[in-house]
């Protein structure tokens, strides 16, 4: 659906941009992670054709942006990081106009009426935008790029700036429309990413440095795994049972926090999943397991390791 | 186009600013009439439209300030850049859009000339000229002030840099006679908008000079373009 090629922005002799390329599926959510200043917004505004490229290609569903602009733009909609409102028009003279805008050929009445029930602007419809809150012009600004219906959805930090719930209601609003429509957007909340997006792109510096489901780069960054248990038995008995089992690279008493039991901490290679093992070997000794919990790594650990081993590189 | 011709005019008519723009341009232009016409007892036409030209020189630039500055600092240019229009089309469509408001505060003049030709004669060639030639520098005003509010994201500044090059334009002829080189002067007269005007507003179908104040909004309005999308590329 979106096909990425070696794009290059510069700025100056600074580059926004340095030689990404990735595709994205019909039907996907993508998550843009990144820094501030990582080259999100400069990914998303050439893709959508606000900036134009130094060199590379984008293909959006057949069509390439920077050849035939035109028919490309027909197939995006786009949320800008702050939503394009003209402040003294009603919504609904500024949807009137984006319909105009875009040419849309629908039954103009039915489409506005059915976006607007979709994203639950209905009740503030003949209302100037000026005096609608910042969740509502987010909202607003989210219905202008579903004007027309298009194939692809851009959409830059959409939650930024909203309270809690208006976040969960965004969030929500954009798992259903993952349904009909291919999306990227582009976060620095990594939350958000978890939660809505089956895939993601981590950005930094202007570069890609991974490109996975959440799954996948937690199991590529991750390292050992790591354990802790909690058993009620005999520290040093019970330390040297669990160091003889296959896998195991590490083990080691991290105190005792409930009276009569030793929590553990337990590292594993990460092709090894010792859970079982060591849960039948506790079972023979009679000892009690009262908790584990895997201390797998989150998307937090993945994204800070991610961005610090760039770092690294960078500094050599 | 007719998407956004739609949208600015109705922004003009929203805000103070298109209000401005009338009251300051009938008001000025009345008060020539009251001069040249009432007070004199004169049935020519002539200084009326004559002085309307460098009336325009202050109000034009009160219509094109905020066509772009405000979008760029709204952000609403977003929007029209990655909409499935041109640039060309976009900006046409605020051509057209502060053009309609140059043509409704013409309407009045209607009056005047009504008044005018009730109450005495009125020269039919002269006052067609007179009309052809202020619809023409209205464009190439339009075009020229637009170029200047698209370089700044001030209103302000947009304002009184349109002021000021449409100032050039208008009283280059002034600067000829002080300014007593040859070459100086030839580059006036490639420039000069009002002894073109003259031209047509006496009568004489100057095809050079219709042709002059066409290919300077052309030619404005395609600098217009070609800037937006430079901005794209830097």
């Amino acid at each position: 659906m979106i096909e990425v090629k070696n794009i290059v922005k510069k700025y100056g002799d600074k580059y926004a941009v340095n030689d990404v390329s990735f595709t994205i599926n019909a039907g996907e959510i993508v998550g843009f992670l990144g820094p501030n200043g990582a080259g999100k917004s400069t990914t998303m505004n050439i893709l959508t054709g606000y900036l134009s490229a130094n060199s590379g290609t984008a293909i959006i569903d057949g069509t390439d942006i920077l050849e035939n602009p035109t028919a490309a733009k027909r197939r995006i909609g786009f949320l800008p990081e702050q939503p394009p409102l003209y402040m003294d028009m009603t919504v609904k003279e500024y949807l009137n106009f984006v319909y105009d805008l875009k040419k849309c050929k629908f039954a103009r009445k039915e489409h506005l009426e059915e976006i607007c029930e979709l994203i639950k602007i209905q009740d503030v419809y003949g209302r100037m935008i000026k005096n609608l809150s910042k969740g509502y012009r987010q909202r607003v600004g989210f219905a202008q790029a579903l004007v027309g219906n298009p194939p692809v959805l851009i959409l830059d930090e959409p939650t930024v700036g909203l309270d809690p719930r208006q976040i969960i209601e965004i969030r929500s609003l954009i798992r259903r429309l993952g349904k009909k429509h291919t999306m990227i957007l582009s976060t620095h909340i990594l939350q958000e990413v978890q939660s809505v997006c089956d895939r993601i792109i981590v950005i930094n510096k202007g570069q890609l440095i991974a490109d996975g489901t959440a799954d996948s780069l937690t199991y590529k960054t991750a390292g050992n795994r790591k354990l802790v248990a909690r058993i009620a038995g005999g520290k040093a008995e019970v330390k040297k049972a669990i160091r003889a089992l296959d896998g195991v690279l590490f083990a080691d008493e991290m105190g005792q926090k409930e009276p009569g039991t030793c929590d553990f901490l337990i590292e594993s290679q990460p092709s090894v999943d010792i859970r079982k093992p060591f849960f039948r070997m506790l079972a023979e000794r009679g000892w009690v397991l009262m908790g584990l919990k895997s201390m797998d790594m989150s998307l937090e650990d993945v994204f800070v390791n991610l961005i610090a081993n760039e770092g690294g590189v960078e500094e050599e | 186009m007719t998407a956004v011709w739609k949208r600015e005019l109705r922004s003009y008519l929203k805000s103070p600013v298109g209000y401005v723009y009338l009251f300051l341009y009938l008001i000025l232009a009345g008060a020539c009439f009251s001069l040249f016409n009432l007070a004199s007892y004169s049935s020519d036409v002539s200084y009326y439209f004559y002085f309307s030209c460098y009336i325009m020189i202050l109000v034009v630039p009160i219509l094109t300030m905020k066509l772009f500055p405000e979008e760029r600092k709204n952000k609403t240019d977003q929007i029209l850049i990655t909409a499935p229009i041109s640039i060309t089309k976009m900006v046409l469509g605020k051509f057209f859009a502060a053009y309609s408001m140059f043509l409704i505060s013409l309407v009045p003049s209607l009056l005047c000339v009504g008044f005018l030709a009730y109450n005495g004669h009125v020269e039919v060639g002269i006052l067609i000229g007179n009309y052809i030639a202020i619809l023409l520098v209205g464009a190439a005003y339009i075009a020229i002030a637009m170029l200047m509010a698209c370089i700044t994201e001030s209103q302000i500044i947009a304002f009184m840099m349109g002021f000021f090059t449409l100032l050039i334009f208008a009283i280059c002829d002034v600067l000829k006679n002080v300014i007593n080189v040859s070459a100086v002067g030839k580059i006036i007269n490639v420039l000069s908008v009002s002894t073109r005007f003259e031209k047509l507003a006496s009568g004489l179908f100057d095809f050079s000079s219709i042709f002059y104040f066409i290919s300077l909004a052309v030619v404005f309005l395609f600098l217009t373009i070609r800037m937006i999308d430079k901005r794209r590329w830097s």
